[in-house]
């Protein structure tokens, strides 16, 4: 009974160890087609991971390259805001110089159609020398009949002196006294062509004189409507 | 008389544009010969009744004279005022206004600024005188309109400033013919 069962025993153990031999080398196999597959999965997982970091370190660069940029732009964007706010406030000043200057063309326009009575200054001095040659003028006639009488009076005093001459001796004092009326009147003449010569210069000096006044005062008179119409076109212009 | 501020090119310029004007203006037409010339001496005297037209342009620096001595006479009455005597006056005074003003016109493409004055009629005796104005420059001329009509021409020029211009070949060849140029 023993020996059935030792045999039987035996005969299991047999069986089983090759058995188990087959399990074991089976389940050695098996392990190491698991750890292949677990070593390839490790494997796959680094090198996943291993990409993910790659991807998450070229993220972090990236992030911060976008930073950087963000940081430059805000920089620039500030830079622009304050050349923005140079430029309005430059652009305000210039509209108050443009605003100023208008301003003073309109004075200057003003103030030149304002001097532009000054023509009525001009006829004035213009109509006194009018005023001036028409005295000369009366002066010169007052002088021509100064003349007349002048030489009537060299007359009647030759008529006085040959009518004293026939009288004889009682005509002599008048005789005398004829002679030095003609002697006054010819110093009488000799004036009075002085004085219508002194007239005839005092003529041209006084017409010299007013015609510049006159010919200036015109001159000015242009002048200003040249200043007044510039004045109008820098106004029109810069309105 | 300071007539080293003038300049030679300046007299003989002023000289041209009388010349271009008397013979534009004085001239009534195109038929009449007409003689300019340069008097060295003093002008020949003038009798009592002649006539003096005067006018003057100004400007900042200088001042100029322009003097036209016309002669009471038959050939002048006939000439200038068509026979109408009794207009020979204002004929003058217009006549001088235009000669001037042809004067003007030239002179104020080298001195922008300038004035004319109207002008004024004096007895000839006062030419007599002009150089008690003391002129800086001055230039008498005699013309001779035709074989019958004479005028006295006088200039002066009286400065401050030097003047100095040429009267550009362009304007020598410009036609003077346009009655209605403005000065």
């Amino acid at each position: 009974m023993g020996e059935y069962l030792a045999g039987a025993l035996l005969g299991a153990a047999i069986t089983a160890v090759p058995a188990w031999l087959a399990w074991r080398h089976n389940a050695g196999r098996m392990a190491a087609q698991a750890q292949a597959t677990q070593d390839s999965a490790l494997a796959s997982r680094d090198q996943a991971q291993a990409e993910l970091r790659d991807r998450i370190a070229q993220h972090e660069r990236d992030k911060n390259a976008l930073a950087s940029d963000i940081r430059r732009l805000q920089e620039t964007a500030a830079g622009q805001m304050a050349s923005i706010d140079q430029l309005g406030a430059e652009l305000a000043a210039s509209r108050q110089l443009q605003a100023d200057a208008l301003r003073q063309a309109r004075q200057i326009g003003d103030e030149t159609k304002r001097l532009r009575g000054l023509a009525d200054t001009f006829e004035r001095w213009h109509e006194q020398m009018i005023s001036l040659m028409a005295r000369n003028r009366a002066m010169h006639e007052q002088n021509m009949e100064l003349s007349s009488i002048v030489r009537h009076v060299v007359i009647v005093s030759l008529n006085a002196s040959i009518e004293a001459a026939r009288a004889g001796a009682a005509g002599r004092g008048f005789g005398v006294v004829a002679s030095e009326v003609r002697a006054l009147a010819a110093r009488s003449e000799a004036l009075s062509k002085s004085y219508g010569d002194s007239l005839h210069q005092s003529d041209l000096t006084t017409t010299a004189t007013f015609q510049d006044i006159q010919a200036g005062g015109k001159m000015v008179t242009a002048s200003l409507a040249s200043v007044a119409l510039l004045a109008e076109q820098f106004e029109a212009a810069y309105q | 008389m300071n007539g080293a501020l003038i300049s030679v090119q300046a007299r003989h310029s002023l000289e041209r544009v009388l010349r271009r004007a008397v013979e534009s203006r004085l001239v009534l037409t195109d038929d009449d010969s007409c003689e300019i010339t340069r008097l060295e001496t003093q002008p020949a005297p003038v009798a009592d009744e002649d006539v003096v037209v005067v006018l003057t342009i100004s400007s900042m620096g200088f001042r100029y004279m322009l003097f036209l001595r016309f002669r009471d006479d038959a050939a002048s009455a006939s000439y200038f005022a068509r026979g109408n005597g009794s207009n020979l006056r204002d004929t003058l005074l217009e006549l001088g206004n235009l000669c001037c003003g042809a004067i003007n016109q030239d002179l104020v493409r080298h001195f922008p600024d300038l004035g004319m004055s109207t002008p004024y009629l004096l007895g000839g005796q006062s030419l007599r005188h002009v150089d008690s104005l003391r002129p800086d420059y001055r230039a008498n001329f005699d013309v001779a309109i035709g074989t019958t009509v004479r005028v006295g021409v006088t200039m002066c020029m009286f400065t401050r400033v030097s003047v100095d211009f040429q009267l550009g070949q362009e304007i020598e060849e410009d036609s003077s013919e346009g009655e209605l140029e403005l000065f």
